[in-house]
C-alpha cells in the first residue's frame, strides 16, 4: 500500500501556533516596553549626571615644549576611584596594515624567526654586523608607534598624587599574553623605548582601540579625593608627535558609575524610543478606540463585496 | 546509410570492426577517476559558486584583507555537500547498472544454450527468453512456446500500460524453434535504424532463395518488458544497449527551472551591483586617504609597504579589490543549499499528502521534480485534457443511432470497462465484485424487437451495425474460453476504454465476441458461432482518427467495416450515391453531443475480389518498406477508404470525475484561467463544460466554428464587436473554438487577436484538437500573455506534448497509460486533487521560498554593509570588522537553521482556509512578494539594520570609557558586541516573520542565539585559538553596557517593522490577514467550548451530552469545510441549518454569544456567560 501515513509531521499538522498583532495584544506591550524605556532612558541619564568628568587638551599647550606643567582645578569634590585617560584624535589605530603589524607570538615571550617576522612588515629587522636580518623585538607598527608622554599627578603643594599605573589592563592580557621571552631583550634588538613586555602602559597600547578617536587608560586614583576647588598640576613629558596627522591630544579625569563614563548620548537614545514608542502605542489606542476594526470579519475580504 | 543491415549468423572476422553497440548499459555519470573533475566542473558552472571561487583566487593576492580560508571553507562545505549528494546518487546508479548487465538469459552459443550476461549479448544472437523473464534487448520473434507463434508481453516498464500485448512470429520463422534449425538458420536482415518509437519497426527477412518477408512491431519485443503466459520464446537480437528503443526514449525530459530561480539571477546580479559599488566607494576613498595621509600618519609608514606600487591608481585598484574581498558575503553562499533542501522537504510533503491520495487506485500524489515546487503557487493559466483528466475514462454505452432511428433513450446498453482490470492481481477477486455491480445487464427491448421484426431493412441495418461494433476493434480476450461456461464472464482488454465499451454492449446484445487469431475473428450471434477471415487492419491513430478492418464473411463477401469520428467518415461517404438520412443521422449525432456524449459513426463497404488483390499488394509493399513506412501505409489506406455506406453512430458516456466541479470553480475563484482543449466534439465539450462548472449560466457564450479563412475572420471580428463593447465589461464570457479554426487562430498573424479575445474569456474551449495544437496553444500562451505561468495537465500520450510545453506540467495517472505522467512535472491521481496542489501546497512552497531567498539576501546585505560604513573610520583600509573566522561562519553557523525551519514549516493560513478561500491563491498577490519592490524593502531593511547595529554602539561606546573599571574598550570588544547584536537581530527577524511557530522554530531560533553564546565563550578561554579573542566573552558581556545596547540595537532594529506590520494588518488587511483572524477567532471557540465543557460537567448528564453534541457539530463543520470537502453532502435539512446557525456564529463575537444562549435555552438550561467571557477572545 503506498497510502501516506497520518503522521503530525508528514501532514504538515505540526502543534504550532500563530500569534498575530492584536490591537489587543499590541497597544498594551507598546505602551508597557515604551514606558520601561522612557524610565531606563531617566536612570542612565541620572546615572550619568552624577560622573564627574575634567578635560583638557595639551599638545596646542604644551607645543614646542619637552616637558610642560598643566593645572586643573575640580568644580565638584571626586572620590575615588578616579581615572586619569589620555585621548588620541585623528589616530587610526584601526588601519588594516596597522592592525596586522604584529606578532603575538613575540608578544607572548617566544622568540620569532626571521621568516615568522614577515607579519611586522614594514618594520621588521635590522642588519646586524656581519649582515644578518635580525628581528626587532618587539617589532611591528604597533609596538614601534608606542605612546611615550608620561604623566606625573601633583596636588598643588607638589605632593604627589599616588595614583596607580598598575591593573590598567585586562586581567588576561597582563598575566597571561603579555611575557618576556626569556633571554632578556638584546638591547641592540630593541631600539624602541620599550624593552619590556609586561609593561602596562605597552600592553593598553597593544590592545588596538576601534575608532580614530579614543582614550586609554593611564592611571588609577586607588584611594582618597580630588577635592574641590583645590589646584592639582600635572608634569607632562610632551614626547608624542601628533602634529604632522593634524591630531591632538588630550587628558581626561573622571569617575565612573556602572555604564563606565559621562556619556549621556544611551540615557537620550533611550528615552527617545521609549517616548516615540509610548506614541505610537498612544495612537494605537486612540484609533482602536475611536474606530475599532472588527477582528476576523469576512465582509472586509476582497472578494466580499 | 539510411538502414541497418546485417547477416545471421553474423560474418565477422575482426571483432574491432563490429559496427554495433554493445549491451551493457551505463546510466551513471561518473567513474572513480573523474568524479571530482566533473562535479567540479559541474559546480562551477553556478554563479554563485563561480563567484566564491574568484572570491577565493582573489585572497589568494597578497594585499587580500582575508585569508582563502574564509571563504574556501563555506565554500569546500557547500560543495562537499552537494557532491556527496551527486556521488551517492552516482552509487546507487552504478549498483543498478551492474546488477542489469550481470543478469543472465538464454543465448544460442557453440550450438547450444547458454546462459550469458546481459553485456555480452551481440546483435544477431539468438536469445531465449523464459517466462517472467524480462527482455534483454530488443529481440526479433522466432517462434514461441504456442504453435503459432504468438506470445504475451507486458510492457508496463516501456509505456506503463499495463494490459498484455500480443506479438506474433510470422509463419515462416515459425520452424526455428529448437536448437538443429537454429544451426541451419541462414538470412539476410535489414531494418529501419535506432529509433524512438515505441510502437512502430520496419524490417524485412530474406532467407536464402526465398522472397523478402515483411516484418513489423508485432514481431519486434523490446527490451524492457516482460513474457507472461508464454514458456518461451526464441528471437534474434536487432537492436542492443542504448539502440533499443528503451533507450532511444530515455531521453531526459527538457528540465525546468521555475520563474523564481530565473528571477533569482537578476537579483543576485543586483547583488553583485551592490558589492562592485561597495568596492568602488571603498576603492576611490582608500586611494584618496592614503594620498592624504601618506606624508602625515608616521605611524602606519604608507610608503614603507613593500611589494605594491605607490601609483594612486593601483591603490584605488586594490582598494576595490579589498573592499570586494571583505564584502564577499553579501551573496549568500548558502541559499542554494537551503533552497535545495526546502524543496525537497516540501517535494516529500506532496508525495506524503493523504489528502491526494488516492484509495480506489492506491496512487499518491508525486512531485517528480523538486526545482518547480514554488511554481505551483503562481499558476495564473490551466490547460486541461478533457477525457480522463476530467472525465473518468470509463465508459458507458448508452445511445446509438441506427439508419435514423434513435435506441437506448435513457437506457444503459451492455457494461461498463473500466482501469480496474488494470489492477495487481491479489486484488483481482475484489475486483471482479466490483465490475459485476457496475454492469447493468440490461438491453434495449426496441432495438431487439427492431433486430427481429419483419421489417428487413432496419432489421439488416441493425445487424451491420452490432457487426461492425463487434469485428472492428482490436480488443483481446483475457481469460481462457475453454475455462469459462457462460460469456458474460469473458473479460476483454481493450486499448482503448471506448471500444471496450462498444465490445462489451454487443455481447449484451447477443453478438459477442469471442476470439480472434492474426487470420480470423470469431464471433457468436445469438448462439452461433461465425468465423470471419480478417484481412487487413487499418489502425487508429489520433491522426487518422478512425479504423478500419477489412474482413471475409462466411459467405465469401469481403468487406470494410469502419469507425471513427464522424467528420472523417462523413467526408468518406459514398458521394455519388448520397444517402437520404446521412444528415438525419448528423442531426442525432449532434444532440448526443449536446447531451455530453462522445459519438462515433459506423460504415461499411463492399469489395469485389479484384479489387481487393490489387489494393492488397500496394498495401503488402507499402508494409514491408523500411523507409517512410507510415506515411505510404496512410496514402494505400486512403484508396481503400472511400465511398463507404454510413450505417449509423453510437453515443458513449464518460462521466465526470468526483470533485471535478468543485475543484474548477476553486481553481476559477483562484484567479486561474482554465482552458479546456478536448479532441471531442463541440457539443460534447460545452456539455462537459457546463456539467464541470467551467461554462455558467451567467456567461455569454462566442462560437468560433469556420474552417474557411475568409468566414474565420469575420467570425473574429464580431467576436471582438462583441467581446470589447463598453457596456459588456463585466459580462462573463467563455469562448468555444475548433480545431479547425484554430489553425487560422494559431498563424503568425492571427495569433495575437485570437489570444486577446481569449484572454478577454473567462472560459475557453478548444474542441476538434491535435496534439500538436495543444501544444501550440501552450506555447502561445506562454510565450505571448505577460507573467504568465501555466500548467498543462492531461493523461494520455497525446497530452505529452502540451505537458513538456507548459511551465508545469501534471499528469493523471489514470487509464491511459504512464506516458504523460512519465514526462510530467507532478502526478496526481484525479484532477480534484489539482485544487490542493496548487492552492495548499503551490502556496505554501511559494511563500516560503520567497521567505528563505530574501531573507538570505537580507541577512547578507545587512551583514556585509557595516564593512563600508566601518572604511570610513578604519582610514578605507579594508579592515574587517569581524575576526576572519565569524566571518566565515556567519552564514553557517548562526543564521542557516532558523531561515530553513521557516522554508519547511511555515504557514500562513493552515490548509483548511487555504481550500475555503480560493481567492487567496492570487498569482498577482504572490507575485508582489518577490517583486524588485519587494526586494528592495528587504535590501533597505539591512542597510538600515545595518546603520543601527553599526552605530548605535558607535555612539554609545565611541571616545568613552563605558566600563566602571575604566579599562578602555578594544577594537575586538566593539566588533563582538556588534557582532552578538547581529546574531539577535537577525535571527529575531526570521522570529518575526515566522508565521507558524512549532517546537522547530523555538529549538533552531534560540538554539542559534545560544550557539553563539557557546562558541565565543569556547574561543574566549582558549589562547591557541585565538589571542585576539582571548578572554572577550568575559570582557564583553560582564559589562552591562553591552546589554544596554544591545537592548536598544534590537528595538530600534525590530520596532518599526512590529509596527508596519500591526499597521498593515490593522489598518490595510490582506486577505491572508483577516483568515488568520478568522482562524484564530475558530480555534478560540473550539477552546470555549471545551472549557464549557469542563465547567458544566457536573451540573447535568444532559449538559454534558450537549456539550459535547455541540463539539460534534463543530467537528463537523470543519471536517465539511476540509476534509471532506468533496464527499457527497448527503446531510438532512436539520443538520444542514444547524450547520448554518454554527457557521453563524464565526461572524462576530456577539453572535457567538448569543448562539451558544440560544441553543442553551432552547434546552431550557442556562448558562452563565460571563459577557467579558467571550468578547475577550483575542486576550492572549
Amino acid at each position: 500500500m503506498n497510502k501516506p501515513k497520518d503522521s503530525t509531521f508528514k501532514q504538515q499538522r505540526l502543534k504550532g501556533g500563530n500569534p498575530i498583532l492584536t490591537p489587543k495584544l499590541t497597544i498594551p506591550v507598546c505602551i508597557v516596553i515604551g514606558i520601561i524605556l522612557l524610565a531606563v532612558g531617566i536612570i542612565l541619564l541620572v546615572t550619568v549626571g552624577s560622573v564627574k568628568e575634567i578635560q583638557g587638551r595639551y599638545d596646542d599647550k604644551c607645543k614646542g615644549e619637552e616637558i610642560c606643567y598643566l593645572d586643573f582645578v575640580p568644580e565638584e569634590d571626586m572620590e575615588a576611584p578616579v581615572y586619569f585617560l589620555y585621548e588620541l584624535s585623528n589616530y587610526h589605530q584601526n588601519h588594516r596594515r596597522y592592525i596586522k603589524s604584529v606578532s603575538s607570538e613575540q608578544l607572548s615571550g617566544e622568540t620569532i624567526t626571521y621568516d615568522d617576522s614577515s607579519v611586522c612588515e614594514p618594520i621588521r629587522s635590522y642588519k646586524d654586523k656581519e649582515k644578518n636580518d635580525m628581528v626587532y623585538e618587539p617589532c611591528g607598527l604597533v609596538a614601534w608607534s608606542v605612546f611615550n608622554d608620561t604623566f606625573k599627578f601633583t596636588d598643588s603643594d607638589s605632593n604627589d598624587l599616588g595614583v596607580s599605573e598598575k591593573e590598567i589592563t585586562w586581567k588576561s592580557d597582563r598575566e597571561e599574553i603579555f611575557q618576556n621571552p626569556s633571554t632578556p631583550i638584546d638591547p641592540l634588538a630593541n631600539t624602541t623605548i620599550v624593552s619590556d613586555l609586561e609593561n602596562e602602559h605597552f600592553i593598553v597600547w597593544m590592545r588596538i582601540a576601534a575608532l580614530p578617536t579614543f582614550r586609554k587608560l593611564y592611571a588609577i586614583l586607588e584611594k582618597g579625593k580630588l577635592e574641590k576647588s583645590k589646584t592639582y598640576t600635572i608634569e607632562i613629558g610632551n614626547n608624542y608627535p601628533v602634529e604632522s596627522f593634524e591630531g591632538t591630544k588630550s587628558l581626561i579625569i573622571t569617575t565612573t558609575t556602572f555604564t563606565g563614563g559621562k556619556n549621556s548620548f544611551l540615557g537620550y537614545v533611550y528615552i527617545i524610543t521609549g517616548a516615540i514608542l509610548f506614541l505610537v502605542g498612544i495612537l494605537f489606542l486612540s484609533k482602536h478606540l475611536i474606530k475599532p476594526r472588527d477582528l476576523g470579519d469576512e465582509t472586509y475580504l476582497t472578494w466580499h463585496h | 546509410m539510411d538502414q541497418r543491415e546485417f547477416n545471421i549468423p553474423l560474418i565477422i572476422e575482426d571483432p574491432k570492426l563490429f559496427p554495433f553497440c554493445d549491451n551493457s548499459i551505463k546510466s551513471s555519470h561518473y567513474t572513480a577517476m573523474n568524479f571530482v573533475p566533473k562535479t567540479l566542473f559541474e559546480q562551477f558552472r553556478r554563479i554563485a559558486n563561480f563567484y566564491f571561487l574568484i572570491v577565493v583566487i582573489l585572497e589568494y593576492l597578497p594585499f587580500s584583507p582575508l585569508t582563502p580560508t574564509v571563504s574556501l571553507a563555506p565554500l569546500v562545505i557547500v560543495l562537499s555537500i552537494t557532491a556527496a549528494r551527486e556521488a551517492y546518487e552516482d552509487y546507487q546508479r552504478h549498483k543498478s547498472d551492474n546488477e542489469i548487465n550481470n543478469r543472465k538469459v538464454l543465448v544460442f552459443r557453440n550450438n547450444e544454450w547458454l546462459p550469458i550476461a546481459w553485456k555480452e549479448i551481440k546483435v544477431s544472437d539468438f536469445v531465449k527468453v523464459q517466462e517472467n523473464e524480462f527482455l534483454p534487448v530488443d529481440l526479433l520473434l522466432l517462434s514461441s512456446s504456442n504453435n503459432n507463434g504468438i506470445c504475451y508481453i507486458d510492457t508496463r516498464n516501456l509505456d506503463g500500460e499495463t494490459n498484455l500485448k500480443i506479438k506474433q512470429a510470422i509463419p515462416e520463422t515459425l520452424q526455428y524453434s529448437n536448437t538443429d534449425k537454429l544451426q541451419d538458420f541462414y538470412a539476410e536482415f535489414a531494418s529501419e535504424l535506432p529509433n524512438n518509437n515505441i510502437n512502430g519497426f520496419d524490417g524485412n527477412i530474406t532467407f536464402e532463395n526465398q522472397e523478402k518477408l515483411s516484418l513489423n512491431q508485432n514481431q519486434l519485443l523490446l527490451r524492457g518488458s516482460t513474457l507472461k503466459n508464454t514458456k518461451w520464446v526464441i528471437g534474434f537480437v536487432v537492436f542492443t544497449g542504448k539502440d533499443t528503443k528503451l533507450f532511444q526514449n530515455s531521453k531526459e525530459a527538457p528540465s525546468k527551472r521555475s520563474s523564481v530561480e530565473i528571477q533569482l539571477n537578476p537579483r543576485l546580479v543586483t547583488l553583485f551591483f551592490f558589492l562592485m559599488c561597495i568596492g568602488t566607494v571603498g576603492g576611490i576613498m582608500s586611494a584618496r586617504w592614503e594620498k592624504d595621509w601618506k606624508k602625515k600618519a608616521w605611524y602606519i609608514a604608507i610608503d614603507k609597504e613593500s611589494g605594491i606600487s605607490q601609483n594612486i591608481v593601483v591603490r584605488g585598484i586594490v582598494g576595490f579589490f579589498s573592499f570586494v574581498i571583505v564584502s564577499n558575503v553579501i551573496v549568500p553562499i548558502s541559499l542554494y543549499v537551503s533552497l535545495e533542501v526546502v524543496k525537497f522537504t516540501q517535494s516529500w510533503f506532496i508525495n506524503k499528502d493523504m489528502k491526494m491520495y488516492h484509495m480506489e487506485t492506491d496512487t499518491p500524489a508525486k512531485a517528480r521534480t523538486s526545482n518547480l515546487t514554488e511554481e505551483i503557487g503562481c499558476i495564473n493559466h490551466v490547460f486541461s485534457d478533457k477525457t480522463g483528466t476530467l472525465t473518468c475514462n470509463i465508459m458507458n454505452f448508452v445511445k446509438c443511432s441506427i439508419n435514423g432511428e434513435i435506441y437506448g433513450d435513457d437506457q444503459i446498453i451492455g457494461g461498463e470497462i473500466n482501469d480496474l482490470n488494470r489492477i495487481e492481481n491479489n486484488e483481482k477477486e475484489k475486483n471482479q465484485e466490483k465490475r459485476k455491480e457496475k454492469k447493468k445487464k440490461f438491453s434495449d427491448k426496441n432495438l431487439l424487437n427492431d433486430l427481429h421484426k419483419s421489417d428487413e431493412i432496419q432489421s439488416n441495418y441493425i445487424h451491420e451495425f452490432l457487426l461492425t461494433m463487434s469485428l472492428c476493434h482490436t480488443v483481446i480476450i483475457e481469460n481462457n474460453l475453454e475455462e469459462i461456461d457462460n460469456y458474460s464472464e469473458i473479460q476483454y482488454q481493450a486499448a482503448s476504454p471506448d471500444e471496450g465499451a462498444l465490445v462489451n454492449a454487443t455481447r449484451e446484445l447477443g453478438y459477442t465476441f469471442i476470439g480472434r487469431t492474426p487470420k480470423t475473428i470469431t464471433i457468436d450471434i445469438e448462439g452461433e458461432r461465425k468465423t470471419y477471415e480478417l484481412l487487413n487492419i487499418l489502425e487508429f491513430n489520433s491522426s487518422r482518427k478512425r479504423m478500419s478492418v477489412i474482413v471475409k464473411d462466411p459467405e465469401g463477401q469481403i468487406i470494410l467495416l469502419m469507425k471513427g469520428a464522424d467528420d472523417t467518415i462523413y467526408e468518406r461517404l459514398d458521394q455519388k450515391n448520397k444517402q437520404l438520412n446521412s444528415d438525419i443521422i448528423h442531426n442525432q449525432i449532434e444532440s448526443f453531443a449536446s447531451e455530453g456524449l462522445r459519438t462515433l459513426c459506423f460504415a461499411k463497404k463492399n469489395i469485389s475480389e479484384e479489387d481487393y488483390n490489387e489494393w492488397n499488394k500496394l498495401f503488402h509493399k507499402a508494409n514491408t518498406l523500411t523507409v517512410d513506412r507510415k506515411k505510404n501505409v496512410e496514402m494505400v489506406c486512403e484508396q481503400i477508404e472511400n465511398e463507404l455506406f454510413l450505417i449509423g453512430a453510437s453515443a458513449i458516456e464518460d462521466k465526470l470525475q468526483k470533485g471535478v466541479p468543485q475543484a474548477i470553480s476553486s481553481l476559477s475563484l483562484a484567479g486561474i484561467k482554465i482552458w479546456v482543449l478536448t479532441g471531442d466534439k463541440r457539443g460534447t465539450a460545452i456539455n462537459i463544460g457546463h456539467s464541470c462548472s467551467l461554462l455558467t449560466n451567467e456567461m455569454e457564450l462566442i462560437n468560433i466554428t469556420s474552417d474557411i479563412l475568409e468566414e474565420y475572420l469575420i467570425e473574429m471580428e464580431n467576436a471582438n464587436e462583441t467581446a470589447f463593447q463598453n457596456n459588456k465589461q463585466y459580462q462573463p464570457m467563455a469562448l468555444i473554438i475548433s480545431g479547425k479554426a484554430l489553425r487560422f487562430a494559431l498563424t503568425e498573424n492571427q495569433k495575437l487577436t485570437f489570444l486577446k479575445l481569449a484572454q478577454r474569456c473567462q472560459a475557453v474551449i478548444c474542441c476538434r484538437v491535435s496534439p500538436i495544437q495543444k501544444s501550440q496553444i501552450v506555447e502561445l500562451v506562454r510565450h505571448n500573455v505577460k507573467n504568465s505561468t501555466t500548467l498543462a495537465i492531461g493523461d494520455g500520450a497525446n497530452d505529452v506534448s502540451m505537458i513538456q510545453a507548459a511551465h508545469v506540467g501534471v499528469g493523471i495517472s489514470g487509464n491511459e497509460g504512464m506516458q504523460a505522467v512519465n514526462s510530467s512535472d507532478y502526478s496526481i491521481a484525479q484532477f480534484r486533487f489539482l485544487s490542493r496542489l496548487l492552492l495548499v501546497h503551490g502556496r505554501w512552497c511559494y511563500k516560503r521560498v520567497i521567505k528563505v531567498i530574501l531573507y538570505s539576501f537580507y541577512k547578507n546585505v545587512a551583514f556585509s554593509f557595516m564593512q563600508i560604513l566601518f572604511g570610513h573610520f578604519s582610514g578605507w583600509s579594508a579592515q574587517t570588522l569581524f575576526p576572519a573566522f565569524l566571518i566565515s561562519t556567519y552564514n553557517l553557523f548562526f543564521t542557516s537553521l532558523p531561515i530553513l525551519i521557516v522554508g519547511i514549516f511555515d504557514q500562513d493560513i493552515s490548509d483548511e482556509s487555504e481550500e475555503k478561500y480560493p481567492q487567496l491563491y492570487s498569482c498577482d498577490n504572490q507575485k508582489d512578494d518577490f517583486s524588485f519592490k519587494g526586494y528592495w524593502i528587504w535590501i533597505i531593511e539591512g542597510v538600515f539594520h545595518a546603520c543601527v547595529m553599526f552605530f548605535i554602539p558607535i555612539l554609545i561606546i565611541g571616545t568613552n570609557i563605558v566600563r566602571h573599571d575604566g579599562k578602555p574598550t578594544a577594537f575586538w570588544v566593539y566588533s563582538i558586541i556588534i557582532y552578538t547584536s547581529v546574531v539577535f537581530v537577525v535571527n529575531l527577524k526570521v522570529a518575526i516573520e515566522t508565521t507558524y511557530w512549532t517546537w522547530m522554530h523555538h529549538f533552531t531560533i534560540w538554539g542559534s542565539i545560544i550557539f553563539w553564546f557557546l562558541l565565543i565563550s569556547i574561543f574566549s578561554n582558549s589562547l591557541k585559538l585565538s589571542s585576539d579573542l582571548h578572554s572577550i566573552a568575559k570582557e564583553v558581556y560582564t559589562h552591562p553596557i553591552c546589554w544596554i545596547s544591545l537592548l536598544l540595537v534590537v528595538f530600534i532594529c525590530l520596532l518599526p517593522d512590529i509596527a508596519w506590520k500591526y499597521i498593515r494588518r490593522n489598518y490595510f488587511p490582506k486577505d491572508f490577514h483577516i483568515i488568520q483572524e478568522i482562524e484564530k477567532k475558530k480555534a478560540k471557540y473550539q477552546k470555549k467550548i471545551k472549557n464549557l465543557k469542563n465547567l458544566n460537567f457536573s451540573n447535568s448528564v444532559e449538559e454534558h451530552l450537549l456539550n459535547s453534541e455541540q463539539e460534534e457539530k463543530f467537528s463537523k463543520i470543519s471536517k465539511m469545510k476540509g476534509d471532506n470537502k468533496y464527499n457527497d453532502n448527503n446531510w438532512d435539512i436539520s443538520q444542514e441549518s444547524e450547520l448554518s446557525i454554527l457557521e453563524a456564529h464565526f461572524s462576530s463575537d456577539v453572535d457567538l454569544k448569543e448562539g451558544l444562549k440560544k441553543r442553551k435555552n432552547n434546552k431550557n438550561k442556562t448558562i452563565v456567560l460571563n459577557s467579558s467571557d467571550s468578547s475577550d477572545l483575542f486576550e492572549n
